[in-house]
């Protein structure tokens, strides 16, 4: 691997780092906190009967087999008020926390049993919900909260992230020790990560994140300890009074007309147009070594045809095709991510289809694929074990630079308005946001990690294509030595 | 020659065909019609008429209720469907004829009174010079520079020249448009204007105001146009001259002692000037079709910007004939240069086997 391939990799990779762990990095809810959250309390104090009330409702009926019974309603139920005692929970003091799990296990034989003796829930309930009142100015014998320790971002981690998390590990570990050791560690490495994901998806949707930052402003939060990310912001965080702000002070790169933090929307926004990017050049080697390879093993008609067809594809003026594409799709139905990463690859596809063809022709008549004949390998072992692979590092070459391709067709699609849209928009579309020329810092920094994202990608492609050039080689080894070397 | 200029020619038909009818059904596709902003001022608010009557009318002059395939004919033509059209298809006579195949693209839906086939060519008129100048400029710049580079392998110049190359080569159009606007417009510098092809007041200045007015207003977007294509052709000519100039004929030159001079202009750059040269056939089809970002950032009333617009007002055939028109461009542009190489090197023949 050349030292440009490698540059270029670290920068993809370090891009990828920010877009991964953008979560982590900025966001509103703090990664630690120790302390008692009355507001949660409160709300899952109130509704605590309303939940079992309408849980009661469903149960009903669950014993009998009623026709309008809703499993699904009925599990949601259980939920809600399992998440509310769970909230009420941390933090209480006995003997209520003993009182609150007298509920619970009440709650529980009610629902593995479908019955109850006694009062009825609803009634147990609305008794516990009294004795459970915060202690204020007016009320000294109420419930003084215990400062209880938390992790709100970790809880409101999506399983995808965690995974998405633990693959760029995974491959960061592989890039530091210069290349992949062994297979069995990657596998292991990215089953980790799926299991952590799926622990992760057990733990989601904590209520208690729930305005969180509002809660500490207003004091209806009482923290003795807060570790704020690196940045301090959500991506849709609104700061009305701290709007259009320039780089520097609480704000690092400044704020947009709603007093949004410019730096965490760049994080957020970053994983859009990694995604657009990682995405096409996926779709782009399918389509274009699928069809290049039709068209270069079978010949004949097939090849006419497939020439025909790329040379219509390429007649297109190919940012309108892709704009009008992304207008053919809603973005209610499908993610906007996905739209766009289809409409450019089925625009782009045509430079790795022709290389891919011209590699099959070629190596078609060279003497490994006689020898292979000769062995008696059927046409389908052939292609799929000896022209496809040896066809592959030229195509690399070209994925890279078709991953910069997508980069920019993406930041320019969403510049001119039609692509990602809330609650954050990709690179182009933070561009696009504010035309406004005396506030530069809107502009500037969204378009510089465009740019970088693609010197990067070229940076690889070029390297690649260093190193897969002989020419080249022996250029630069003559460069080094000042000697010729035979070719 | 002739053959093979006549055969590429004939392909161009399933080509144009293949084309035509991809756009046609990608802009037909789309959601909402033409006859949705019937009646409406520009951001949508309803006039005085009733606009489901204009709208009703407008659908069924121009076949928008008919099944796809039958406004597709009637757009390919070269019969007019429509009611008033030819009368072997049940219309009145009144206009038998319709069509790309009679050679007519059209009025827009909603000003009936703008020919497709003028308004094209009135933005031509507006792209043409800037892509024109702006290539030109890439020309004129990317040949000595890639020269230089070359020549000058491995010295402060060159990696200078090569890394700024690559930098430019990276660095999104729309953005570039944006700073220069900020550095050098009102807001920054002040030196040049930023909207625009010339200033409001600018129908009064003549002469030389007049021209200097103009040439002000095209140095942005023109520069915007010119660095990619400045880019990838001083790449493309530091790469072609690197492999002749290692090539025994120059090598041969010099050893027979021909001033360094004659050896690099004569022999080194004909030779290595021949890719650049069948390069411009590529860059034809920018050259006409010019450029939404740009044309959007600079508030250029262009191709682009035409294009652009019509798309998102659903004027299907103002959108179907600029691609169209595109189309042939590109096509009309590999033709040419494959004609161009065998022009500039004569040691190619073509028309011997299709070379694709």
């Amino acid at each position: 691997m050349t030292s440009r391939t490698r540059i270029g990799l670290a920068l993809l990779l370090a891009l990828a780092g920010a877009a991964v762990f953008a979560p982590l990095l900025a966001s509103d809810l703090p990664l630690y906190m120790k302390g008692a959250n009355e507001r949660a309390y409160e709300r899952a104090r109130r509704t605590l009967p309303i939940a079992v009330e309408e849980f009661e409702s469903t149960w009903d009926f669950a014993g009998l087999t009623y026709e309008g019974f809703d499993a699904a309603l009925y599990r949601m139920e259980i939920d809600a008020v399992r998440s509310r005692l769970d909230t009420l929970a941390s933090g209480l003091p006995e003997p209520q926390a003993a009182r609150l799990e007298g509920f619970r296990s009440e709650f529980d034989t009610t629902v593995s049993q479908h019955r109850v003796e006694g009062p009825t829930l609803v009634e147990l309930a609305r008794q516990l919900v009294l004795e459970l009142e915060l202690a204020d100015e007016d009320d000294e014998n109420g419930v003084i909260l215990e400062a209880a320790a938390s992790f709100p971002l970790l809880a409101a981690l999506r399983p995808s992230e965690v995974f998405f998390a633990g693959t760029w590990i995974v491959a960061t570990v592989a890039f530091l020790r210069r290349g992949v050791r062994s297979w069995t560690r990657i596998t292991r490495g990215l089953l980790l990560a799926a299991a952590l994901a799926l622990a992760t998806g057990l733990l989601a949707g904590d209520p208690r994140t729930v305005g969180l930052k509002d809660g500490l402003a207003d004091g209806s939060v009482r923290a003795t300890t807060v570790v704020f990310p690196p940045v301090a912001f959500g991506y849709a965080e609104t700061h009305l009074e701290a709007s259009l702000q320039p780089p520097g002070g609480e704000h690092w790169l400044g704020t947009d007309g709603l007093g949004r933090d410019v730096l965490s929307r760049l994080l957020h926004g970053g994983r859009l147009s990694l995604a657009v990017g990682l995405l096409t050049t996926v779709l782009v080697l399918g389509i274009g070594v699928a069809l290049g390879a039709l068209a270069g093993l079978f010949g004949g008609r097939v090849d006419f045809v497939f020439l025909r067809v790329v040379e219509v594809v390429q007649s297109f003026p190919s940012l309108l095709l892709v704009l009008a594409g992304v207008a053919l799709v809603p973005a209610r139905e499908v993610h906007p991510v996905v739209t766009i990463a289809v409409a450019i690859a089925l625009v782009r596809w045509t430079g790795i289809a022709r290389l891919v063809r011209g590699e099959c022709l070629r190596l078609r008549e060279l003497e490994f694929t006689l020898a292979a004949r000769a062995l008696g390998f059927g046409g389908f072992r052939i292609a799929f074990r000896h022209l496809i692979p040896s066809a592959m590092p030229p195509v690399l070459v070209a994925a890279a630079f078709a991953a910069s391709d997508a980069v920019l067709t993406e930041s320019a699609i969403s510049f001119l308005g039609l692509g990602t849209g809330p609650p954050v928009p990709s690179w182009g579309g933070l561009i696009a946001a504010e035309r406004d020329l005396d506030i530069w810092w809107l502009q500037l920094f969204p378009g510089f990690l465009v740019f970088v994202t693609v010197v990067a990608c070229n940076l690889v492609g070029e390297g690649l294509r260093e190193a897969l050039d002989p020419r080249a080689r022996r250029e630069r080894r003559q460069l080094h030595t000042g000697l010729e070397v035979p070719a | 020659m002739l053959g093979f200029v006549l055969r590429r020619l004939l392909l161009l038909v399933p080509t144009v065909l293949g084309v035509s009818l991809v756009t046609f059904a990608l802009v037909h596709l789309v959601p909402g019609d033409p006859a949705a902003f019937a009646g409406r001022d520009r951001d949508g608010v309803a006039g005085d008429v009733d606009t489901e009557a204009v709208a009703r009318g407008l659908r069924r002059r121009y076949l928008l209720d008919e099944p796809l395939w039958r406004q597709y004919l009637h757009y390919l033509g070269p019969f007019d469907l429509s009611p008033r059209g030819h009368t072997a298809f049940g219309g009145s006579g009144e206009s038998p004829w319709n069509g790309v195949l009679a050679l007519d693209l059209g009025t827009e839906f909603l000003r009936p009174q703008v020919e497709i086939a003028g308004e094209l060519v009135r933005r031509l008129r507006v792209t043409l010079p800037m892509t024109g100048l702006a290539l030109f400029l890439a020309y004129l710049i990317a040949i000595p520079l890639g020269m230089h580079s070359a020549l000058r392998r491995g010295t402060l110049f060159d990696r200078a020249a090569t890394t700024v190359v690559f930098a430019l080569y990276a660095v999104p159009v729309f953005w570039a448009g944006l700073l220069l606007q900020q550095a050098l417009g009102g807001a920054g510098l002040g030196w040049l204007p930023t909207l625009g092809l010339a200033s409001p007041d600018g129908g009064e200045l003549t002469g030389l105001a007049g021209f200097t007015d103009r040439l002000r207003h095209l140095v942005l977007p023109v520069t915007c146009y010119a660095y990619g294509s400045l880019a990838y052709l001083s790449r493309q000519m530091r790469a072609g001259m690197i492999e002749v100039v290692s090539s025994d004929f120059v090598r041969t030159a010099r050893a027979k002692g021909l001033p360094e001079r004659t050896v690099v202009l004569k022999h080194a750059l004909r030779n290595s000037i021949v890719p650049l040269v069948t390069l411009f056939g590529s860059v034809l089809p920018a050259l006409v079709g010019g450029s939404i970002v740009v044309e959007t950032i600079f508030d250029v009333p262009g191709m682009g910007l035409y294009v652009y617009e019509s798309l998102l007002r659903r004027e299907y055939d103002a959108v179907l004939g600029a691609v169209l028109m595109g189309a042939v461009t590109t096509v009309a542009g590999v033709l040419l240069s494959d004609v161009l190489l065998a022009w500039v090197d004569p040691r190619v023949r073509i028309g011997g086997r299709a070379s694709a």
